[in-house]
């Protein structure tokens, strides 16, 4: 029986339309899989759906059990049971994470918290879900991947009956991720019914009954069983046209050191004794990707932005020579003076500038190449912006266009651009790929392995593991905080980095 | 059709002429006269507007970067009293007693030393507020609410706590000259005076010094300046003033102007950067030139432009061309926007920051200077105080966003101008004090209110 009806919604924004017409039904108690290319439409529909635009901004129904919803605001659809775990991480980081996981639901006596109880209750959440985190801890001091856990418990702590997952593993490790599908199985035994959209093909097949696919606001697929899917047929259906879904790599003869590093420690800002990153030494080549694994908690994050003295100068240490002679940063403009640039993981974050439009978000690192003595050159600019709107397929109406209006793997996508115009000799790259499609994916893919042939030094980290087999030629593995095993490309397999990552070795 | 998405894109401006409008009809319903329109009236305001105005273009830049400055009043102030004090000996005797110190000041009193003191004045005052919030991480709210007891403070012990006056050329030139009075004298002053006028004024005992300011004065129509001459009036029959510098001013900004608008339109589009309809171009051009006409009435039939607004445009020229045209122009909305992203991105946020406040003291200096000239006096007790307030309100009247990120130049002067408007009428209705200013106060309400809701209806985006 179906339980979730979309009919006919069509959603338009100013100069977009971004839904047109989508209909499918999605039946009780089983996982719906939404796939589709950056800014087909998913995280729209959603937002339909969870009542962030409201009753009358769209056209069409949705129907749940048989009932048109009419929601105004997000609070009348959590009412009504349904959550949402948003793909923009909506938390407020001067809270704590009991705080956040309550939020909205606090349990108020004549409308006064008690504290405790407040930290009671999110604590026996995060324990249901096994989520390891401080429930007193500020929110604003986690890293990416534990606010996403913190968005996770927060929407499974509704006790929804349709539960909206919008890409909650980009920022997962395999382990956290293979906890959220134990979750989703749980859930689905209890009869939950759940939309999971993501851009990781294998995710979909693991854990979804049936498999959608949103193209420029269409459903081009119907809700169809895995088994009826091959991966190819998938993603011709999300692209339009077949393509190739392979890494590219190229064969390069690794050059001379560009960024060498030893010893670097990093410390926690506010627990001097703690350590980030231990004693972690490695050096990257002209001409070569050199990658960086590990799950959550092993300090990869850490090592490039202390690299590039995007921490501040007290909490990192150890010796860093660029082309061959020392250095010490005082800031970023140091950093990139010195030829070094950043993407950093957290877009929205540490990357966006929201007041801004498309355009002047990917020329705002590279505005000392379109000026002349600080006076900047329209022209220069408009023709930087072009170029990688095209490039990495910017889906945007314009590129004066407010960022924030972009859907998120294009918003990835401005903060890549942004870094790769500004010209690096050696480019630091935080999950450059975090919540782009196969196809943008496969075209970012292609731009290092250029960029490496023309003898740029490349760091990538990635939590994916395809992508550090497939890109990197030599790669690193840490573990909270030790680099636990150094590898040249096809030295090691899948097992062996997972299970050194892991500690399980 | 093009017309309407031109008021509907220059919302604001709109608003400005509407508010004028209705201000123009008030006066008048309450008055009885149309003195509201008048050339004289309406060049009163815009030098009062344009203390003000110096220092909302500062604001906007410290707002811009998510920022505030409590103290441009008290920052205004000091640098009054330093400019007072320093532009005449008699000044420093008036105030410092007997010793080398005095001395000291007497010897370095003189006009143009004293306009250095006093945008030196501004500028340390502006470092030191740059200083404590850049480097110190302290809250500009906090430390700019400090600098503001500290400024007045320092304004009265430099003053003695006395008003003083003003007494040179090049202060009666900035604060109550015009354009055309100016050229008058230097034309004057280097072709020589009509005979006949220099035999009257000789007759009427003028020093030869003066006879060229003396001539042009009796030439314009009388007002303030001509009523405290020894002979108010004509001093040769039929001499008549002509505005023709104004004229010849406004026509060639104007030309200029509308010169960039096609030609910065003409490239853009070579390069093929999207650019809007022609429609709204020439909207727009006609609309500069109605505004440029009234300008030219107005100013034409009272003395002039002032000098003072000139200087007021030349700056917000500046600060316009820096925010829109420059790197550290973009720096500064990048930091407003995302303080974390823009230092990633490579953006020296602590500099910019600095460079910002002091760049506010600065207009707090220039602003005091003008103040002064056009009051010929400097009052540490008085001068300058709410101004912090009234550029706050004309900044964020004028769309800039107090969270940062968001607001140009072009807003803040339709600001500064829809609270001169306001505030001028209320003086002309001769409301009393607290009433004007509550008035103010539901102003700023009304028209933050008015802006929000268009821009979401414009958006139409979430919530
Ligand atoms: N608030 C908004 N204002 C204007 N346009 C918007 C807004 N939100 C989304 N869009 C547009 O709607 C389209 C669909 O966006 P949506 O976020 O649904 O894509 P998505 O499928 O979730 O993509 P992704 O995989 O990148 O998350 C995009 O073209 C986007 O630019
Ligand atoms: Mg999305």
């Amino acid at each position: 029986m179906s339980y979730l009806r979309f009919r006919a919604v069509t959603k338009d924004f100013p100069g977009v339309r971004a839904l047109d017409g989508v209909s499918f039904d999605v039946e009780k108690g089983t996982v719906l899989g939404l796939c589709g290319e950056n800014g087909a439409g998913k995280s729209t529909l959603m937002n339909v759906l969870a009542g962030i635009h409201p009753y009358g901004t769209y056209e069409g129904a949705v129907e749940i059990a048989g009932k048109p919803i009419r929601f105004r605001d997000p609070k009348e659809a959590e009412e009504a049971g349904v959550a949402i775990i948003h793909q923009e991480l909506s938390l407020f980081p001067e809270m704590t994470v009991a705080e956040n996981i309550l939020i909205g639901r606090e349990n108020a006596r004549n409308g006064v918290l008690d504290p405790v109880e407040v930290f009671a209750a999110a604590s026996e959440l995060l324990e249901r879900y096994g989520v390891a985190l401080d429930p007193a801890a500020r929110v604003g001091d986690l890293k990416l991947g534990e606010w996403q856990l913190v968005e996770i418990t927060r929407a499974l702590g509704r006790n929804a009956d349709i539960l909206v997952l919008d890409e909650p593993t980009s920022a997962l490790s395999a382990r956290e991720t293979s906890t959220l599908f134990k979750i989703i199985r749980g859930l689905k035994q209890a009869g939950v019914t759940m939309v999971y959209i993501s851009h990781k093909i294998d995710e979909l097949f693991e854990i979804c009954d049936r498999i959608a696919v949103l193209r420029d606001g269409r459903c081009v697929q119907e809700p169809t069983p895995c088994d009826a899917l091959t991966r190819e047929g998938l993603l011709r259906s999300m692209v339009g046209r077949s393509i190739e879904h392979f890494i590219p790599y190229t064969e390069t003869s690794r050059g001379a050191p560009r960024l060498e590093v030893r010893e670097w420690q990093v410390r926690r800002p506010l627990l001097p004794g703690e350590f980030l990153v231990a004693d972690v030494s490695f050096s990257v080549h002209s001409g070569e990707v050199f990658g960086i694994y590990g799950l959550m908690g092993s300090g990869r994050t850490e090592i490039v932005t202390s690299l590039f003295a995007g921490f501040p100068p007290n909490t990192w240490d150890g010796f860093l020579r660029v082309n061959g002679r020392t250095v010490r940063f005082r800031d970023t403009r140091d950093a990139i003076e010195a030829g070094l640039m950043l993407t950093t993981e957290e877009r929205r974050r540490f990357g966006l500038i929201p007041t801004l439009g498309v355009g002047d978000n990917i020329t705002l690192a590279s505005l000392d190449r379109c000026s002349d003595s600080g006076v900047l050159d329209e022209k220069r600019e408009s023709e930087i912006e072009q170029f990688w709107i095209h490039r990495l397929r910017i889906k945007t109406p314009g590129p004066e266009e407010p960022v924030l209006h972009l859907s998120g793997g294009n918003q990835q996508k401005v903060i890549v651009a942004r870094c790769l115009a500004a010209e690096p000799r050696i480019l630091l790259l935080d999950e450059p790929t975090r919540g782009v499609d196969v196809g943008a994916r496969q075209e970012i893919y292609t731009l290092i392995n250029e960029l490496k042939e023309r003898g740029m030094a490349i760091l990538l980290v990635t939590s994916d593991l395809p992508e550090l087999l497939g890109l990197c030629d030599r790669m690193l593995v840490m573990h909270e905080g030790w680099a636990v095993g150094l590898f040249e490309r096809g030295e090691a397999d899948a097992e062996t980095i997972g299970a050194l990552a892991t500690g399980n070795v | 059709m093009a017309f309407g998405a031109f008021v509907r894109k220059h919302g604001m401006f709109f608003s400005m002429i509407l508010i004028f409008i209705a201000m123009a009809f008030l006066t008048h319903w309450w008055t009885g006269t149309w003195a509201f329109l008048s050339p004289e009236n309406l060049s009163n305001l815009s030098e009062q507007v344009t203390v003000n105005g110096i220092l909302a273009l500062g604001m906007t830049f410290v707002i811009l970067i998510g920022g505030i400055d409590l103290s441009v009043g008290s920052i205004l102030a000091v640098c009054a009293v330093v400019l007072a004090l320093l532009s005449d000996p008699t000044n420093v005797a008036q105030v410092v007693p007997a010793s080398g110190y005095r001395s000291l000041l007497q010897f370095l009193a003189h006009p143009f030393t004293a306009i250095l003191f006093a945008l030196a004045a501004g500028i340390l005052l502006g470092a030191w507020n740059g200083l404590l919030v850049s480097r110190g991480k302290v809250l500009p709210f906090i430390v700019t609410l400090a600098t503001l007891t500290i400024g007045r403070g320092l304004a009265y012990l430099a003053s003695g706590s006395q008003s003083l006056r003003v007494k040179a050329s090049i202060f009666k030139v900035l604060g109550l000259y015009s354009l055309d009075r100016l050229c008058y004298e230097i034309w004057y002053g280097i072709a020589g005076l009509p005979r006949e006028a220099v035999a009257a004024m000789a007759k009427k005992g003028i020093p030869k010094g003066d006879q060229v300011r003396v001539f042009v004065e009796s030439l314009s129509l009388p007002d303030k300046l001509a009523s405290g001459l020894p002979n108010p009036g004509k001093i040769l029959p039929g001499s008549t003033f002509v505005p023709g510098f104004t004229v010849v001013f406004l026509l060639v900004a104007f030309l200029a102007w509308a010169g960039l608008v096609l030609r910065r339109r003409e490239r853009l589009e070579k390069n093929g950067v999207p650019v809007p309809p022609k429609e709204e171009t020439m909207t727009q051009l006609v609309v500069g030139a109605v505004v440029f006409l009234l300008l030219g009435i107005v100013f034409a039939s009272h003395q002039g432009i002032p000098i003072m607004v000139l200087l007021f445009a030349a700056l917000a020229l500046g600060a316009s061309f820096l925010l829109n045209r420059t790197v550290f122009g973009r720096h500064l909305y990048a930091i407003g926007g995302n303080r974390e992203a823009a230092y990633l991105a490579g953006v020296r946020v602590e500099k910019c920051t600095f460079i910002v406040f002091v760049l506010m003291g600065l207009l707090c200096a220039v602003s005091g200077i003008v103040a002064t000239s056009r009051a010929q006096a400097a009052t540490p007790a008085t001068q300058g105080v709410l101004a912090e307030l009234e550029a706050i309100a004309a900044v964020v009247v004028g769309g800039t966003s107090l969270m940062g990120g968001v607001g140009t130049i072009g807003g803040t002067i339709i600001g500064v101008l829809i609270i001169g408007i306001v505030v001028n009428g209320m003086i002309l209705m001769a409301l009393p004090n607290p009433v004007q200013l509550i008035f103010k106060g539901l102003l700023i309400v009304a028209a933050v209110l008015i802006d929000m809701r268009t821009k979401r209806r414009s958006s139409a985006g979430m919530m």
